[in-house]
């Protein structure tokens, strides 16, 4: 029941702040903000299972779009969380090149939670480590829309 | 007769010693064994163009249960990558690549190579940066 008032609720809060509060941001040709939101406010959205490394394992629902906490790149909204993400880095330390990468994506929740993903095709795959030490693994395919 | 209970309890001991030795030896082997008490000196660039240096500083201590690193504003909470298919993952396992977070918004992933660590990290405001760090002597 709570599962669902949460993805309810996510899917609530991801229209209200990428529809309403959420400005397009547009992105670099060819990165991974291009394959996930476009130019778009409300972008791709995954279908999510998770596997803690406390030994439990859930699931969950991701809207990547844009005007939330990342002003500059783009957002994910989660049953669970919000995130402000960027595309990884690529070139040379001598010469990086930010925000450019066409399947690394990095994340923050700006309250002790990182993550970072990668783009495989249709799928996307990550982990995340938190503040305190735990840690998570996801797999996620594509799904219309969550809620 | 008597030997056979005898026999199984060494048996046991010996595969819980060798469970024991195993889990030992993979903490061990992880990025952590390798990282801790450690400092390293950094050089960072970010995307809004500027460059700058720091000193990080690994310990036992701090926000992580597994371990944890101090700059000169923030103490990150780390843990080592997870490694293995996602069917059956090793969590806190990689023997070089680590993700740390401060809490405050800034989470940085590395990779150590022999006595540097490369990587990158970002901010929830979409900020990124780029780190090349080595070795050295104590923060303090």
């Amino acid at each position: 029941m709570s599962r669902t008032l949460s993805f309810l609720s996510s899917a609530i809060l991801s229209a209200l702040f990428f529809g309403m509060l959420g400005a397009p941001v547009p992105a670099l040709a060819g990165n991974c903000q291009a394959k996930l939101v476009g130019n778009q406010t409300v972008g791709k959205a995954f279908r999510c299972t998770i596997k803690l490394s406390t030994g439990s394992s859930v699931s969950d629902c991701w809207t990547f779009g844009t005007g939330i906490f990342s002003v500059q790149h783009f957002d994910l909204v989660t049953a669970f969380d919000e995130f402000g993400c960027t595309c990884g880095t690529t070139g040379s330390f001598k010469s990086p090149k930010f925000n450019s990468s066409a399947d690394v994506i990095e994340c923050d929740d700006g309250e002790g939670s990182q993550l970072t993903g990668t783009i495989k095709g249709k799928k996307l795959g990550a982990q995340s480590v938190n503040e305190d030490g735990t840690s998570e693994i996801f797999s996620c395919t594509p799904t219309p829309a969550c809620g | 007769m008597a030997k056979s209970p005898a026999l199984c309890a060494t048996a046991m001991l010996c595969a819980l010693a060798g469970l024991l030795a195993c889990s030992a030896s993979a903490l061990a082997g992880n990025c952590q064994a390798k990282l801790v008490d450690k400092s390293f000196a950094c050089t960072i660039k970010t995307s809004d163009g500027t460059t700058s240096t720091d000193c990080w500083e690994f310990t036992p201590e701090g926000p992580s249960a597994n371990f944890s690193f101090f700059d000169a504003k923030h103490d990150f909470g780390c843990a080592c990558d997870v490694t293995g298919k996602f069917k059956k993952p090793s969590f806190d396992n990689s023997a070089s690549g680590f993700a740390c977070d401060d809490g405050l918004g800034d989470q940085i992933n590395g990779k150590i190579k022999g006595d540097k660590i490369t990587g990158q990290g970002s901010d929830a405001g979409g900020e990124s940066e780029l780190f090349s760090c080595t070795v050295g002597p104590s923060c303090g």
